[in-house]
């Protein structure tokens, strides 16, 4: 039961949070842009939702789980003295 | 970002800010293209009565209050040319486009305007309305016993349903507009 929760919790590390924090924030905006500018060109206003959709599912999925390029740096704990 | 919950929340909640400023910029963008149209200015529409004709009717369903007095219901017949392709943009989801009659009430300061025929035009190639010989759509009838042979002003409305933002509306004068309703024989 502990296992399967912290499988599903999946916790990153403090460089990882910062990492996916950007990731998340850069792909969206990139991804608003392009989308608008893509149904402004195409003259459809659908397009523009219908990719926004998939930028930010793909965002979800580079984000969410707990990729090894988010647990590079792992918290070094002092050894406990006594 | 420290779970995978917290990453599902802030990605979805950044997603949905990014998504609502899209529509506001889309919606801005859009009027901005009417405006540079000028929509609100197009050439008046070709409309021309071919003919007219009064009937009293006794059901409640053309508005015969009193069954037995019953209502006068008018019909008419008409040409219409008018070219909405300048209101289709990126963002136009559909033109309602609707013909109505204005007449003075009772009083000078009653204005009263009824539907002739309306249609929901979904295409920018059928955006250019040609009716030769068409029937009103709407029998029509006031809400006094009669039109009393008054004069009316047709006008050509469009509504503009946009996929994003707020209904736009605007009207063309029509040429030939002043119509005169017909006497009940």
């Amino acid at each position: 039961m502990e296992a399967l929760r912290s499988t599903l919790e999946a916790t990153i590390d403090f460089e990882g949070q910062k990492l996916s924090n950007l990731a998340k924030t850069r792909l969206l905006v990139l991804g608003a842009i392009l989308s608008t500018i893509t149904g402004f060109a195409l003259g459809d206003v659908m397009i523009i939702w219908f990719m926004f959709a998939f930028v930010a599912g793909i965002t979800m999925l580079l984000v969410v789980p707990p990729w090894p390029f988010f647990t590079q740096h792992p918290v070094q704990w002092q050894t406990p003295a006594y | 970002m420290h779970t995978s919950i917290q990453r599902i929340q802030q990605t979805f909640s950044q997603a949905s800010t990014v998504l609502s400023i899209i529509a506001a910029i889309v919606f801005v963008v859009s009027y901005i293209q009417l405006v540079v149209a000028n929509v609100w200015s197009l050439p008046e529409a070709n409309f021309n009565l071919r003919g007219s004709k009064a009937a009293r009717r006794f059901s409640r369903q053309y508005g015969a209050n009193d069954p037995k007095k019953g209502k006068e219901n008018v019909a008419l017949k008409f040409d219409l040319d008018a070219d909405l392709s300048p209101l289709f943009n990126w963002n136009t989801k559909l033109v309602f486009a609707y013909l109505t009659a204005t007449y003075d009430g009772k009083r000078d300061d009653i204005v009263n305007e009824i539907t002739i025929w309306d249609q929901i035009i979904t295409d920018k190639d059928d955006s250019h309305i040609k009716l030769k010989g068409a029937n009103s759509k709407y029998s029509l009838y006031d809400v006094e016993e009669s039109f009393r042979n008054r004069n009316a002003t047709v006008k050509l409305h469009w509504n503009i349903q946009p996929h994003v933002g707020a209904k736009i509306y605007g009207s063309l004068d029509a040429t030939k507009g002043s119509i005169k309703f017909p006497q009940l024989v």
